[in-house]
C-alpha cells in the first residue's frame, strides 16, 4: 500500500533518464546506473558495500569511476554505456 | 556538399596538415566521450616546447646555426616518450602534432609513458658522419635537463638511427659523469639496447594484421598480401608475414615496385635493394606502380610507406579485404568511410604501428633492471601487449558500432584524460 502511495504521490524531484546496465564481476550480475544531468553524467553500481558512485562531464569516464571499485576494467566500462 | 581530400604533400605545407589532422582526430574522440571542456583544454595543448638554435662547425670551417625541436605533449601517465627525427622540412607544428600522436598511441597500449617528439630541421644525408655526430651531441646537450630517463626517452626516427641514440646517450652520460642508458631507446643492442628492436614496429604490424585477417576469416598462412614501402617497417613486415605463410604479390619502395602473383622472396628483394638502392628490376619480378598496388585485388594492404596514399579520391578503387597502416596517417580521414562501406577492415597507424614504442617501453625496463631479455620474451611480451590492445579496441568498436580509428582515439584519449582528473591540479 505504501509503495503505491509512493508511486502515485506527485514529486517536485528532478526526473532523470537512468540507464540500467548489468555487469558480471567475479561470477555475480551486479546491476549498474548511468544517468545524466546538468553538469554531466552520474553512474553508479550496487556492491554489498552500497552502490559506488562515479561522476563526470563524459559519460564513459563516470562509468569507469563506478566500476574501478569493482575491478572492471576501462574498455569493458566503455562499453556499458549505451545510446547517448 | 562533399568533402575532398587531396594527398597532404602537395596540397598544404605538411605541418599545418598533420596538426589539422591530429586535433581532427582528437576532437572526434573528445566529442564521442563528452570529454569536458577543461580536459579539452589541458589535452589539445601540448605541455612544454623548446625551440633551440646553435651553432655546428662543419667540415670546411663554415659555422651553421641550426634550429631543432622538443614538444612534450602531455606527461600525466609517466615520462614522455616521443622519436628525434632529422629532417629538411622539420618544424614545430609537425614535432607539436608528433608528440600529440604520441600521447595517444602510448595510452592505447598502455604503456605507462606520455608523449613528445623532437626534431633538427636538417638534411642528414648532405651531412658527413663528424658533422651528424656534432650536430647529434650539441642538440642532445642542448635538450640536458628536459630529457632523461625519468622525464622524456627520445627514441630513431626519421633520419635518425641506433648510432645517433648512441651518441645522445654518451653525451649525455658525460655530462652526468656516469652511464645513463635509460636515457634514450632504440640504442645499439651492445650499448644497452633491446633484442628485436628493429624488428618490433614490422612485427607489430604483422601481429595486428594476422589478428585482422582473423577478424575477416582468413588465414594469414595462404594470404595474399600486397607492401607498399619497403624501408624498416615495410621490410620487417613483409619478411614476418611472409614467414608465417602470408604470399607477396607485390611490394613497391620509393624507386618502383615488383610484383609477381606466385609470391615474392622478400630476403632476395633485401639482397637487391643493398645492391641497387631499389627493389624496382628484381630479377622474377614484373614492374607494378603504387596506383596499381593500392587497388589490387589482395586479402591484405600493408601502407608502410608515407601518409595520405589513400585519399577520397582512390579509396573506392581497393580491392583488399584488411589495411595494416604501418605509416602514419596513410588513410586520409575523409577515405575512412569510403573503405568502411566497401567493407575493408582497417587496422588504424596508433595501433598497427605501435610495436615500435612496445619495444622501446621493454628497452626502458630492462635498462632500468639492468637486465636483457631474450629475443623471443622481447616478442611474446610484445606480442600479448599489442592483442590486448587490438581486442579492446574490437571490444569497442562492436559495443559501440564505431570505426576501429575511433574506438583507439577514444581508449587512448580516455586513459590520459582520467589520470589527469586523477592527479588533480596544482597547486
Amino acid at each position: 500500500m505504501s509503495a503505491l502511495l509512493e508511486h502515485d504521490a506527485p514529486s517536485a524531484e528532478p526526473t532523470f533518464l537512468v540507464q540500467r546496465r548489468f555487469v558480471t564481476v567475479g561470477g555475480v550480475r551486479r546491476v549498474v546506473r548511468l544517468a545524466r544531468f546538468d553538469a554531466g553524467w552520474l553512474a553508479s553500481a550496487d556492491t554489498p558495500e552500497g552502490p559506488t558512485l562515479g561522476a563526470d562531464h563524459s559519460p564513459y569516464l563516470a562509468m569507469r569511476r563506478a566500476l574501478e571499485p569493482l575491478g572492471v576494467d576501462l574498455v569493458t566500462a566503455m562499453g556499458l554505456v549505451g545510446t547517448l | 556538399m562533399t568533402t575532398i581530400d587531396v594527398p597532404r604533400a602537395t596540397s598544404r605545407p605538411k605541418a599545418l596538415n598533420a596538426i589539422e589532422s591530429a586535433l581532427e582526430q582528437f576532437d572526434r574522440a573528445a566529442d564521442h566521450l563528452h570529454l569536458s571542456d577543461e580536459s579539452r583544454a589541458i589535452l589539445r595543448v601540448p605541455k612544454r616546447e623548446w625551440t633551440v638554435n646553435f651553432p655546428v662547425t662543419m667540415d670546411d670551417g663554415r659555422v651553421e646555426v641550426l634550429t631543432g625541436y622538443r614538444v612534450q605533449h602531455n606527461m600525466a601517465r609517466g615520462p614522455a616518450k616521443g622519436g628525434i627525427r632529422f629532417h629538411p622540412a622539420t618544424d614545430i607544428e609537425e614535432v607539436r602534432a608528433l608528440a600529440m600522436w604520441m600521447t595517444w598511441k602510448c595510452a592505447l597500449v598502455n604503456v605507462p609513458f606520455g608523449g613528445a617528439k623532437g626534431g633538427v630541421t636538417v638534411d642528414p644525408r648532405a651531412l658527413s658522419p663528424r658533422e651528424l655526430q656534432a650536430v647529434t651531441r650539441r642538440f642532445a646537450t642542448e635538450l640536458q635537463g628536459i630529457i632523461g630517463p625519468e622525464i622524456d626517452i627520445p627514441a630513431p626516427d626519421v633520419g635518425t638511427n641506433a648510432q645517433t641514440m648512441a651518441w645522445i646517450m654518451d653525451t649525455l652520460s658525460m655530462h652526468a659523469g656516469y652511464t645513463v642508458p635509460g636515457v634514450v631507446t632504440g640504442k645499439p643492442v651492445g650499448l644497452g639496447g633491446s633484442e628485436g628492436r628493429a624488428d618490433a614496429t614490422g612485427m607489430g604490424v604483422m601481429f595486428t594484421a594476422e589478428r585482422a585477417l582473423a577478424e575477416a576469416g582468413i588465414d594469414i598462412n595462404g594470404a595474399t598480401v600486397a607492401v607498399q614501402g619497403f624501408g624498416n617497417v615495410g621490410e620487417a613486415a613483409a619478411r614476418l608475414i611472409h614467414e608465417r605463410g602470408g604470399r607477396l604479390v607485390a611490394i613497391t619502395d620509393i624507386g618502383g615496385g615488383v610484383a609477381n602473383p606466385d609470391g615474392l622472396n622478400p630476403a632476395q628483394l633485401k639482397a637487391f635493394l643493398k645492391e641497387t638502392g631499389s627493389i624496382a628490376g628484381a630479377p622474377g619480378t614484373q614492374p607494378i606502380d603504387n596506383e596499381t598496388l593500392l587497388a589490387l585485388d589482395v586479402d591484405l594492404l600493408v601502407l608502410a610507406a608515407l601518409e595520405g596514399q589513400i585519399t577520397s579520391a582512390n579509396a573506392h578503387q581497393v580491392r583488399a579485404r584488411v589495411i595494416a597502416e604501418g605509416a602514419n596517417g596513410p588513410v586520409t580521414p575523409p577515405a575512412d568511410p569510403i573503405l568502411a562501406d566497401l567493407g575493408v577492415v582497417t587496422v588504424p597507424d596508433i595501433l598497427c604501428n605501435s610495436g615500435g614504442v612496445i619495444v622501446s617501453y621493454f628497452e626502458w625496463v630492462q635498462n632500468l633492471q639492468s637486465f636483457a631479455w631474450s629475443a623471443d620474451e622481447v616478442a611474446d611480451r610484445l606480442q600479448r601487449v599489442i592483442f590486448t590492445a587490438y581486442d579492446e579496441v574490437a571490444a569497442l568498436r562492436e559495443s559501440k558500432g564505431i570505426d576501429a580509428r575511433l574506438a583507439a582515439h577514444a581508449i587512448a584519449v580516455s586513459r590520459v584524460a582520467e589520470a589527469q582528473q586523477i592527479r588533480g591540479r596544482y597547486p
